[in-house]
């Protein structure tokens, strides 16, 4: 068996930034739309 | 098996043997022709939809728009699966493409199928848009262009798992396919999946064209065409992905982060993506609520998952890479080093940022149950999968073109400058217009209309103002990527004519 | 490298910046998945499930019957219709006209059943910016609830023919 190390470090923390940012963008996009669903008529 | 038949590419290290040289080859051709009919096909139309110019008559421009779907999504980026299909289960395993008479077959009927097709639309006989939604009803010959191309397609994409059984047989590979094969491994098997709808729907509605059957039940036939429609993108998806990864690989020597990783996010796209199909029956009747969330959030989302592991483990690559080539300053250092100017690197970024923030983002939230409402069948959508198809797809085979040319056709690129500023002059151009197009779209502006002042309806309707700066958006962004389009087409077929020849043994 | 056959062993453990991302990209997609049925239970705005199957000429008999009996004017030939919140409501796609005009009442809930009577129709209904699909040979029962008044227009968003730019009706509510 291989001896598994479990890597504390981070191998690539500018990409990590990066996808951090476009999580935030995603999240903030997404409740742009909850807002303007809210804003439309009753419709069930 | 002679040995005589494979050469060693210099610049890859590549073992190419001369019948995939020849299926890649015309397979890369069949999909640039497309592309440039395609891309002419849809400027036409963008110019039509740009309120200021307007410029087709009412016929041509629908018919104009089911000849731009078809040739730019289907042909283009299936004839370049297909050639992918055999670099990566032949050439990157050092192996032959098998039974090439088979390929040869799969190309032909596709070949024969989209010259059907497109002389039909043009024609004027079939003009029912990309999604032929009945009960409008086409020539029977559309319908068999179709049949014929997807078949010419499945043949393809069967023709990844007879290439590699036997190289394995071969020695090709011994535990484990490259990963770059495994992407595509993934989008095979997703191609033969969606080319059994494509069948299983098709084939009625040939049959109800030449009035064998009564009649097809519209909600039937978009549940099923979608499983097509849309599960085809997904194939895109695959492919992109893995252009991603070995474009990576070859250009700043990037190793996948973790195998374990990108391997199960291909896996998750075998098992969750097809579902997402449905995703455009939201507003549907027929179907129930719990169906439709539990299908179209692709399970849970686990296949968008997937894309965020895809998105996060390749840039990752490169900066590994490019850190142990000493660019270690910082958190950024790598990114300002990276080399920007080779257009297969720069594409492929490109590809990755605009496929996550135009396509991957608005994908997830229109197709949520809800948001539906207020985004279905409006302009967003169009922003949307230009977003996806063309700022994602397109531009990542676009890039992987600059490195296949030489490494496939054994020709040095023309114009290199040109080409370092293609991916970012057709980028720009088709961001633009996927953001003006998503913007107008929330304003209620619809797809694939023809007059949106209404002209000569009983009622008149003017939509929010704000719109003619968007549409006036998509139309500047749709001329810049038209242009970069045709470089990009200029390129390709100047470097395969007049590239200079690379000498290799 | 993603074009060579990887190490004997691949199944490597996942490092820090590796296992964060996967974590919080899971932790997001289970809410944005979560959000939908839960929206079903707070939210008043869902995509209605309700569908009968019908043949062309029955609506098209509701549709008349619902005109002769409430119709208070006309418009462009169009029928205006004012009718009573507690009955169903009609309307009618078809090549290239949304028959015919409504006349509700704010904050009133409205059982509305849209149909096709020849090919596939999408109703959008602006500038609300509502969209939804109308079927030939399928009743869609909506639960519509105006809650802003004036004049509305009826815009056909999916393809439908040379005449599809022209398919515009109107809906007043008072």
């Amino acid at each position: 068996m291989p001896k598994y190390d479990h890597r504390e470090e981070m191998e690539a923390p500018g990409v990590f930034v990066l996808a951090l940012i476009f999580l935030a963008v995603f999240i903030v996009i997404w409740f742009a739309h909850l807002k303007w669903l809210s804003n439309i008529w009753g419709i069930q | 098996m002679a040995n005589t038949d494979f050469r060693i590419c210099s610049l890859s290290g590549l073992k190419i043997s001369r019948s995939s040289e020849l299926l890649i080859r015309w397979n890369l051709i069949a999909a640039f022709a497309t592309l440039a009919v395609g891309g002419l096909m849809g400027l036409l139309v963008l110019l039509t939809r740009w309120p200021s110019v307007h410029l087709l008559p009412v016929e041509h421009y629908y018919r104009f728009l089911t000849a731009h779907g078809l040739d730019a999504l289907l042909a283009w980026i299936i004839f370049f699966e297909i050639a992918l299909v055999h670099f990566t289960s032949a050439v990157l395993l050092g192996t032959r493409s098998y039974v090439t008479w088979l390929g040869w077959v799969a190309f032909a009927l596709m070949l024969i199928g989209g010259a059907l097709i497109n002389t039909i639309v043009v024609l004027g006989r079939a003009d029912v848009m990309f999604t032929s939604y009945v009960p409008l009803k086409a020539d029977p010959l559309y319908y068999l262009g179709v049949i014929l191309f997807a078949v010419g397609a499945l043949i393809g994409f069967i023709h990844f798992f007879i290439n590699i059984v036997l190289s394995k047989r071969d020695g090709g590979f011994k535990r484990s396919l490259p990963l770059g094969s495994f992407g595509l491994a993934a989008a095979s098997i997703i191609g033969i999946l969606t080319l059994a709808h494509g069948a299983a729907i098709f084939l009625p509605t040939l049959l109800w064209s030449m009035d064998v059957i009564p009649t097809i039940d519209p909600s039937a036939y978009r549940l099923v065409f979608w499983g097509l429609g849309h599960s085809s993108q997904q194939i895109n998806v695959c492919a992109m992905v893995a252009v991603w990864y070995m474009t990576s690989a070859f250009v700043v020597g990037g190793k996948p982060v973790n195998e374990k990783l990108s391997r199960t996010a291909f896996v998750l796209y075998i098992l969750f993506i097809n579902l997402a199909s449905e995703h455009h029956l939201l507003v549907d009747p027929v179907l129930s609520s719990w169906h439709k969330v539990v299908n179209t959030s692709y399970m849970m989302h686990l296949a968008v998952l997937a894309s965020m592991i895809h998105a996060f483990a390749i840039p990752a690559s490169m900066e590994v890479a490019l850190r142990k080539q000493g660019y270690t300053r910082g958190l950024f250092e790598w990114l300002k080093k990276a080399p920007w100017g080779n257009p297969a690197f720069s594409g492929v970024i490109i590809s990755i940022v605009l496929f996550g923030f135009l396509g991957g983002i608005t994908g997830v939230i229109f197709g949520t149950e809800q948001f539906a409402i207020i985004r279905h069948n409006t302009f967003a959508i169009t922003g949307h999968f230009h977003g996806t198809v063309v700022a994602g797809t397109t531009i990542a085979f676009m890039a992987f073109t600059y490195l296949l040319i030489p490494f496939i056709f054994k020709r040095e690129l023309i114009w290199k400058g040109f080409a370092a500023i293609q991916p970012w002059l057709y980028g720009a151009g088709v961001a633009t217009l996927s953001i003006g197009m998503m913007s107008a779209g929330s304003f209620g502006v619809p797809r694939r209309h023809y007059d949106i002042t209404f002209s000569g309806a009983p009622f008149s309707f003017t939509f929010d103002p704000a719109i003619d700066m968007f549409m006036s958006m998509m139309g500047v962004g749709g001329v810049l990527a038209a242009a970069g389009g045709l470089l990009f087409i200029l390129i390709a077929f100047g470097s395969i004519i007049f590239g200079k020849k690379l000498e290799q043994q | 490298m993603a074009i060579h056959e990887p190490e004997r062993i691949w199944w490597n453990p996942l490092s820090k910046d590796e296992r964060v991302w996967v974590g919080v990209a899971l932790i997001w997609m289970l809410v944005s998945f979560i959000f939908m049925p839960i929206y079903h239970l707070v939210g008043s705005q869902n995509p209605p499930s309700t569908t009968y199957s019908v043949k062309a000429d029955d609506f098209d008999k509701l549709v008349e019957g619902m005109v002769s009996k409430y119709k208070v004017g006309e418009e462009n030939g169009f029928p205006v219709v004012h009718p009573d919140p507690s009955e169903p409501v009609f309307i009618r796609a078809s090549m290239w006209q949304w028959y015919p005009i409504l006349e509700l009442e704010k904050g009133k809930t409205y059982k509305v059943h849209l149909s096709s009577i020849d090919i596939q129709h999408g109703f959008s209904l602006q500038p609300i910016n509502m969209n939804l699909m109308a079927l030939p040979g399928y009743d869609y029962v909506i639960k519509l609830t105006p809650t802003s008044a004036g004049e509305f227009h009826i815009v056909c968003n999916e393809y439908c023919g040379v005449g599809h730019h022209t398919m515009v009706g109107k809906m007043y509510v008072k």
